[in-house]
């Protein structure tokens, strides 16, 4: 199984991920309540890459600062809204709950 | 597909990461046939002149790096950093936990040098970040990174 890239970059887009400009490789970083936290998403500069495969699940888990694949997929194809999303982080140490 | 590299096929221990060297074709590193063989349960050769001749030692390489080469030449560091590059799936993830760093790339040495690239952005930013512009857990990351780069 894979989701296209464009798919998941319009769904970090929706749920508050915004694409940092400049460099070689496209970094999308979660903002909450204006400050950047450490939760992102580097897409590398890889050739003809299209669709961001199954196989890199774990790697986008560790970024996305979740704990399972579910949850990144939830995050991509949309059942975890925004606040759910901050809901975790913010449990997880991740970001500050204010 | 070629009799001998089945018959290798079905005798050996064959998950992993392969290389392969053909007849009329020569791979000589991590051809995107091997890596589409990894991704079955068992390897079936897709080229019939393909033959396994080595088992890649590529499925786990642990390194401790004093220095990293990036665009703005090779920096030494403050304290090793402990890179692990890992297969998985198709691709080869490299990867530090402490700065929050990883890469992907179709070969080790693709995801190594997408690691350096991604490092040294990371390094930008966070130098270029204040405090106040942070949440969390990227204010310890900045610490770190703001420490990295010995000068």
């Amino acid at each position: 199984m894979s989701i296209s890239i464009d798919t998941i970059k319009e769904s970090l887009r929706k749920k508050g991920f915004v694409e940092t400009e400049g460099g070689k490789h496209n970094k999308w970083f979660f903002y909450h309540n204006g400050k950047r936290t450490s939760a992102h998403i580097v897409f590398s500069r890889t050739p003809k890459m299209k669709n961001f495969d199954d196989s890199l699940l774990n790697f986008a888990k560790s970024e996305l600062k979740l704990k399972t694949n579910g949850d990144v997929k939830d995050l991509w194809n949309c059942p975890m809204s925004r606040e759910q999303y901050v809901e975790k982080l913010i449990s997880y140490g991740v970001i500050d709950g204010e | 597909m070629g009799s001998q590299a089945l018959d290798y096929a079905l005798q050996r221990q064959t998950r992993g990461t392969f290389v392969v060297r053909g007849g009329e074709k020569n791979y000589t590193e991590h051809s995107p046939l091997a890596r589409c063989n990894v991704r079955s349960e068992f390897l079936v050769l897709t080229d019939e002149h393909a033959l396994v001749v080595e088992r890649s030692p590529w499925t786990m390489k642990t390194e401790f790096l004093n220095n990293l080469p990036l665009e703005r030449g090779r920096v030494e560091l403050s304290w090793p950093l402990k890179i692990e590059t890992a297969l998985s799936g198709d691709y080869f993830i490299t990867s530090n936990d402490d700065l929050d760093v990883r890469s992907y790339g179709n070969t080790p040495e693709e995801s190594r040098q997408n690691f350096c690239e991604i490092f040294e952005e990371m390094l930008d930013l966070y130098n270029n970040s204040k405090d106040e512009e942070l949440s969390g857990d990227a204010i310890r990351l900045k610490a770190l990174f703001d420490k990295i780069i010995k000068s």
